[in-house]
């Protein structure tokens, strides 16, 4: 009788196993179909993208062949993404010079050169643009060497610098405070720093004056400087397209108050005929 | 350093030129000529500015032709130089004392003269006819010897002249004509052609016949001197003529037109038959002021074929010179130093049309920065073909020591008497370049992979190519945010204004140290009674009074600022009044019992218990508090 019960409690446990073990197989196999289904929605939901960027070719490929338009909205869209990549506005300078916008060129060279002006291409761009706008990157007079020392860095580098040099300027000091015993050992690096300090400074309000700096390009070929803010005013002068001018002030939403130092030129021009660099 | 001195004396040098007043001169090679003999006249000018050929005036005593003209131009260590030379063959009119009159130059709008030349027109004898350059002239000084004393002889030669040009003489039976004759009937592209035109008369004339070249189409030319004059027999009538020779090089292939030339002769009307052996002849020839008739003659037209020049043969180095010439070359220095200037003088000489001859190629040179080349040109006209030297100085500047072979130059020609082109070239040149502080660098060559060395040129410019997948530089990205990050220059200040504050404070604490200690005074009292009762709680009773007796020791001592250790309670309390005198005398009775207790307490240590301590401490600290108001005051 023990035996019977026993075989028959065997028996329905392996029922009960084969059974938890078929639901266990199913729930493995709805569970892989479930993986799998995400999987190929996940795949699928992919593939679009994908795609897309396989279509898309790259902007090196389409200046390569002369489709500068469409390399151009390319680089524009990066820019839009990454306004501080100098190299992406070099590229939409250069597609704007092979569209014969020599204006905008201009304005992306500058822009560039603003966050890169070492870089050799950029600054050789810029040049060759303003020689074609008549305008030249070295004034006569100037040594190379020396543009190219005053220009190595960017404003914002030499900003950073300023700080740095600042910060450690007042961290010395206060180490040099707090610790009678190294003030004398501290000294010589304050020197040091005080004239670094000195120097950035200068230079950085130096370059903060320069003429890419509060800067602006005129867009519009003949664009009239007027002699006060609004048409009533006389028009003594016209600008060509392409000519880097210096924002003096902005009064209004409708006129720009720009300057020409070399020429001794200031008057008012619509906002719409320049460009801010 | 080298480079810019050369240029700076070319160009300080060249105002000093242009300052200094133009040098002019006039020379004649005798003074005194025989009627058959000629004058070989020479202008030379030396200025730095152009100048115009020299206007030559009209003659009464000379007839006056072209002999050609040569320049030299030259910059040697420095200097600048540059001269021209005009030559003249003058043949005389009359006997006598004859003048070479003034010839005017000009240079811009000033004009310089010539100081007139007197020359001695004598009658022709032996010696001056042998010296004679012309066989032309010999001819015609035979036919005047034969009036002259010791011309016998001579006389036999004119006939002899006569009779061999009659020969080849024009059938005519015109008194007066002009002929003209080419020796060559076709010709190569830039061979020399002569043009002979001959003016005949049988009729004295009144004056000097005005003559008018021909025009020509195809062709440049170049006078050749002197005029040929003498007298033939046409048909059994004595003619004399006149014989203007001129070299023509045709400039292109196919047919070169020689048009009329004209000459407009006053005859004399009343003698028609002059004759010829009339001793004073010649002179009626030339300067007859009688009246007479005008009377134009013109030359035939001609047309000579211009062939082109062979392809087959022609070498690479070919430039379009046609005749027979020679070269050679020589540095004017076999040692130079390295960054200094040395001339190359390149010579090409022999017979062909030399003004059209350029500069031969140069071979590779490397290491030597070349400037400009001048040109010297000196012609000569002997036998009636244009020849002469050009000299081609080519100034250059070895850049690095060393020695150096310079490679052969290669000139070539086309010469029409073989009908072949001729290549011919220079020796190897050597020249040793000493070593030199300065050299300038040699920016503008570079080596090939094949180690040879070419000069960089530069065709147009473009904008640089695009600047794939570039990144933003992390310099870009950090000064970026470092520069917006003004707050911080805030915190760093903020810090040195901290750092300046404690140094103060620390200042002040070492300037004063008991009015620190009678300021911290009462919260390290506090501390110390929160001490005492946990000692007293541990039942630490002696430890818990023996800190309240130190305690109020150190406070007393803080406040009065004077160690109270040694002194007793009678004497700490004379003091407390002695600094505040208005001290209610209660509180100093308190302090003082407070102090007895404690006193003994530490003693008697057996009667203390917690409450007792918690006791004292109330107790103490009712009178710390009383004597804060007291010493604030």
């Amino acid at each position: 009788m023990s035996n019977n019960l026993a075989r028959q409690y065997d028996l329905s446990r392996q029922r009960r196993e084969q059974r938890d073990n078929k639901q266990f197989f199913n729930c493995q196999t709805l569970k892989f179909s479930y993986n799998k289904l995400f999987l190929s929605f996940f795949i699928f939901s992919l593939l679009p993208m994908a795609s897309l960027k396989a279509i898309e070719p790259s902007p090196t490929e389409l200046y390569k062949n002369e489709k500068f338009d469409q390399a151009l909205t390319i680089y524009e869209r990066e820019n839009i993404a990454k306004p501080d990549n100098p190299y992406t506005l070099y590229n939409i300078g250069n597609c704007q010079f092979r569209m014969n916008n020599l204006s905008l060129s201009l304005l992306y060279y500058t822009k560039a050169f603003n966050l890169l002006p070492r870089n050799a291409d950029i600054r050789h761009n810029l040049e060759f643009a303003m020689n074609q706008t008549g305008q030249k990157l070295i004034q006569d007079g100037t040594p190379i060497l020396l543009h190219k020392i005053f220009y190595f860095f960017a404003l914002g580098e030499l900003k950073a610098m300023t700080y740095i040099l600042f910060w450690i300027l007042c961290l010395l000091l206060t180490v040099a405070i707090l610790k009678k015993d190294i003030r004398s050992k501290l000294w010589p690096i304050f020197i040091y720093s005080i004239a670094l300090f000195a120097v950035f400074f200068i230079w950085g309000t130096m370059r903060a004056n320069s003429r890419f700096e509060n800067a602006a390009i005129i867009i519009e070929s003949d664009t009239p400087i007027l002699s006060g803010p609004g048409k009533n005013f006389k028009t003594y002068a016209s600008l060509p397209a392409g000519r880097i001018v210096k924002i003096a002030d902005i009064p209004g939403s409708v006129y720009v108050q720009i300057g020409l130092p070399e020429k001794g030129l200031k008057g008012w021009v619509e906002k719409t005929d320049i460009k801010r660099i | 350093m080298k480079i810019t001195t050369i240029f700076l004396a070319i160009f300080f040098s060249l105002p000093v030129l242009t300052k200094a007043e133009m040098k002019l001169s006039a020379s004649v090679d005798k003074e005194t000529v025989a009627i058959n003999d000629t004058i070989r006249l020479t202008i030379t000018i030396q200025s730095s500015n152009s100048v115009k050929d020299p206007v030559i005036p009209a003659m009464k005593d000379f007839n006056i032709y072209s002999s050609g003209q040569s320049q030299n131009i030259s910059f040697i260590n420095g200097k600048f130089s540059y001269s021209l030379n005009f030559s003249y063959v003058l043949t005389p009119k009359t006997l006598g004392k004859a003048q070479i009159p003034s010839i005017t130059v000009f240079e811009g709008n000033k004009q310089r003269f010539t100081s007139p030349i007197d020359i001695e027109v004598i009658k022709p004898n032996a010696n001056t006819s042998a010296n004679s350059p012309a066989p032309s002239t010999t001819a015609s000084a035979g036919s005047l010897s034969s009036i002259g004393e010791k011309g016998g002889s001579k006389a036999a030669k004119t006939r002899q002249t006569i009779n061999e040009t009659g020969a080849s003489a024009p059938k005519t039976d015109k008194l007066i004509f002009l002929t003209a004759e080419v020796n060559k009937k076709s010709a190569y592209v830039n061979e020399q052609i002569n043009l002979s035109l001959k003016f005949y008369t049988a009729l004295p004339l009144i004056n000097n016949p005005q003559y008018s070249p021909p025009k020509l189409e195809g062709f440049i030319s170049e006078d050749l001197p002197p005029i040929g004059n003498g007298q033939v027999a046409i048909d059994g009538r004595l003619y004399y003529y006149n014989e203007i020779k001129t070299a023509l090089f045709p400039m292109d292939e196919g047919v070169g037109i020689i048009n009329p030339a004209i000459i407009n002769a006053q005859i004399q009307s009343s003698r028609p038959s002059a004759d010829p052996f009339d001793s004073n002849f010649f002179q009626h020839f030339f300067s007859g002021i009688r009246q007479g008739e005008n009377k134009q003659v013109e030359s035939p037209r001609l047309k000579v074929k211009l062939l082109p020049l062979p392809e087959k043969g022609k070498p690479d180095s070919f430039n379009g010179a046609v005749g027979n010439y020679k070269i050679s070359a020589m540095f004017e220095k076999t040692e130079v130093k390295a960054g200094e200037t040395i001339n190359l003088l390149l010579t090409i000489s022999g017979e062909g049309n030399l003004k059209t001859i350029t500069m031969p190629a140069l071979p590779e040179m490397p290491n030597f920065k070349i400037y400009d080349t001048v040109t010297s040109l000196s012609m000569n006209k002997t036998n009636d073909i244009i020849g002469g030297k050009k000299v081609f100085t080519n100034i250059m500047m070895p850049r690095i020591s060393g020695e150096y072979e310079i490679k052969p130059i290669k000139f070539s020609f086309f010469n029409p008497k073989t009908k072949i082109y001729n290549e011919i070239e220079t020796k190897p040149l050597k020249i040793k370049v000493a070593k030199n502080g300065a050299i300038p660098p040699a920016i503008d060559y570079y080596q090939n992979s094949t180690g040879e060395y070419s000069q960089i040129k530069t065709i147009s410019s473009d904008i640089h190519y695009i600047l794939e997948n570039k990144r933003t530089p992390s310099s870009v990205k950090l000064s970026r945010k470092l520069a917006s990050a003004l707050w911080l220059n805030f915190a760093f200040l903020l810090i040195l204004l901290a750092s300046v504050l404690f140094a103060y404070i620390n200042g002040l604490r070492t300037k004063n140290p008991d009015m620190l200690k009678s300021k911290k005074a009462y919260k390290k009292s506090l501390k110390e009674m929160s001490l005492a009762a946990n000692l007293a709680r541990e039942e630490k009773y002696p430890n818990a009074v023996l800190l309240l007796h130190n305690s109020l020791n150190a406070y007393l001592s803080a406040k009065l600022r004077n160690n109270i250790g040694s002194l007793t309670i009678r004497k700490v309390i004379t003091e407390i009044k002695q600094k505040n005198p208005n001290i209610e005398s209660k509180f100093t009775e308190e302090l003082k019992t407070f102090s007895d207790e404690l006193e003994m307490l530490r003693f008697a240590p057996t009667s203390i218990n917690k409450e007792k301590i918690d006791t004292l401490i109330l107790k103490y600290k009712e009178i710390l508090k009383f004597f804060e108001k007291e010493f604030k005051q």
